[in-house]
């Protein structure tokens, strides 16, 4: 769990809601990272172009092969 | 800007209002937001170099100045704030810089 | 999509694979709903190692499907959910290796084939994290405040103007004002980044969040790390969390232990 007293969520408990790990945190490992394996039916879902999505939140960190160059987000 | 293939379903995701590049005018106005502080960028890094005669300067200020006023004005009639014009690109972050 | 012979009563699966490991008790899957409720989570052999995974009905399982499931929330964090409640359980047996959402075969033998080839692979990965956990460490500090322009009354032009130069000169300010605090703020993220790394075997950098995904509009993220920690160093990097929350003032969230997502990928 995040926050400023980690507790360890090591024993998986049945599917968790809003409680539980943070979702953005969760995507940031189950989208972009992991084995890369590519498998038959669908290519490494890190190449699905995502930005098009609305889940504007949460899918812009899928290819972390290309970093974004400035980090407070202004090209100037 | 976000917008549905042919024959994509809606997304059920509850859409933002605050998300630019939805709306035409904030799209717009964004832009011209862009190119604005892009000038006055460009403006403060000549005063700096001190290239400029007093007149210049005082002339691009004043320029710059009311083009600011003009945008807040423009972005008011739209119901929106100058600073919250903005563009999220995704893995490229937004458009304007965030303060 | 693999069909199943015709005649055959069930619809086309396909073999969802969740992470590799070594040898894993199949109780410790059991219970587990995964992405396709109906069907086991289970354990296929790989030579000496063990793949988790799970037949999925194929057709809700296609890249369109994928794009569609993507774009909805809610069944994207069902998704991510189910992936990570796997993965977790597995992971609480020994050390695995997890594999990114949506890695899917024609079949099991597929499966095996496939996986088979980066065996080594795998058994690198295993080795290296064998020991360890994956803490995230997010680093956020202030937002400048940002000045709202109409507040800002003219400046009053004085005999021969004036109002122009002053309007400049503020607005340099700010730019500076904004440029010192991002250079302050990247220096605070180098130096917990740098601290932390001392007390790990690797780390990685993730893609920082977004105001517009932290929905916070006046902090800024300014780290989003992870580490792989040995077990017995667990409580030096927390305690180092802690010195280094008070020392810079800045928020850290820290979040772990997590299976090795981050540092599987490497060779």
């Amino acid at each position: 769990m995040s926050g400023h007293e980690p507790v360890p969520w090591d024993t998986p408990g049945p599917l968790a809601g809003p409680i539980g790990v943070p979702l953005v945190d969760l995507l940031d490992r189950v989208l972009s990272t992991g084995v890369v394996v590519s498998g038959d039916l669908v290519i490494a879902i890190a190449e699905v172009p995502l930005v098009r999505l609305s889940l504007h939140a949460l899918l812009s960190s899928v290819n972390e092969r290309v970093p974004a160059p400035w980090s407070d987000g202004g090209p100037l | 800007m976000t917008g549905g293939t042919p024959g994509t379903p809606e997304s059920r995701f509850d859409l933002d209002r605050e998300q630019m590049g939805r709306d035409l005018v904030s799209l717009v106005l964004t832009v011209v937001e862009l190119l604005r502080q892009l000038m006055e960028r460009q403006a403060i890094r000549r005063v700096e170099q001190g290239d400029l005669s007093e007149e210049q300067v005082e002339h691009i200020g004043e320029t710059l100045m009311h083009l600011e006023a003009r945008m807040t004005e423009l972005c008011e009639q739209h119901d929106l704030r100058l600073e919250d014009l903005n563009l999220d690109l995704g893995p490229l972050g937004s458009l304007l810089p965030r303060n | 999509m693999t069909r199943e012979q015709p005649g055959a009563p069930e619809t086309a699966t396909a073999t969802y694979v969740y992470a590799v490991c070594r040898r894993l008790d199949p109780a410790a899957l059991s219970g587990l709903a995964g992405l396709a409720a109906g069907f086991p989570v289970r354990t296929l052999p790989l030579g000496p190692l063990t793949a988790v995974v799970q037949h999925v009905p194929a057709d809700g399982f296609t890249e369109d499907a994928w794009q569609q499931r993507l774009a909805d929330r809610a069944e994207l964090e069902r998704c991510a959910r189910a992936h990570h409640e796997v993965v977790t359980a597995a992971a609480a047996c020994g050390p695995t290796v997890p594999l990114a959402l949506a890695t899917l075969y024609r079949g099991d033998e597929r499966a095996q084939q496939a996986l088979g080839a980066d065996r080594d692979r795998f058994a690198a990965a295993l080795a290296r994290i064998e020991g360890h956990a994956e803490w995230g460490v997010k680093v956020s500090l202030p937002a400048t405040v940002s000045e709202a322009p109409q507040s800002a009354p003219p400046a009053r032009p004085r005999d021969g103007g004036g109002a122009g130069r002053a309007y400049l000169e503020r607005k340099r300010g700010l730019h500076q004002a904004r440029e010192q605090h991002h250079d302050r703020a990247l220096r605070t993220a180098e130096d917990i980044d740098a601290a932390l790394s001392r007390l790990a075997t690797a780390t990685r950098r993730l893609r920082p969040h977004t105001q517009e995904m932290t929905g916070e509009r006046h902090r800024l993220q300014v780290l989003n790390a992870a580490y792989l920690v040995t077990t017995v160093r667990e409580k030096e990097l927390l305690d180092a969390v802690e010195l280094l929350r008070r020392r810079t003032g800045a928020e850290v969230e820290v979040s772990g232990p997590w299976a090795p997502y981050s540092f599987a990928g490497e060779v």
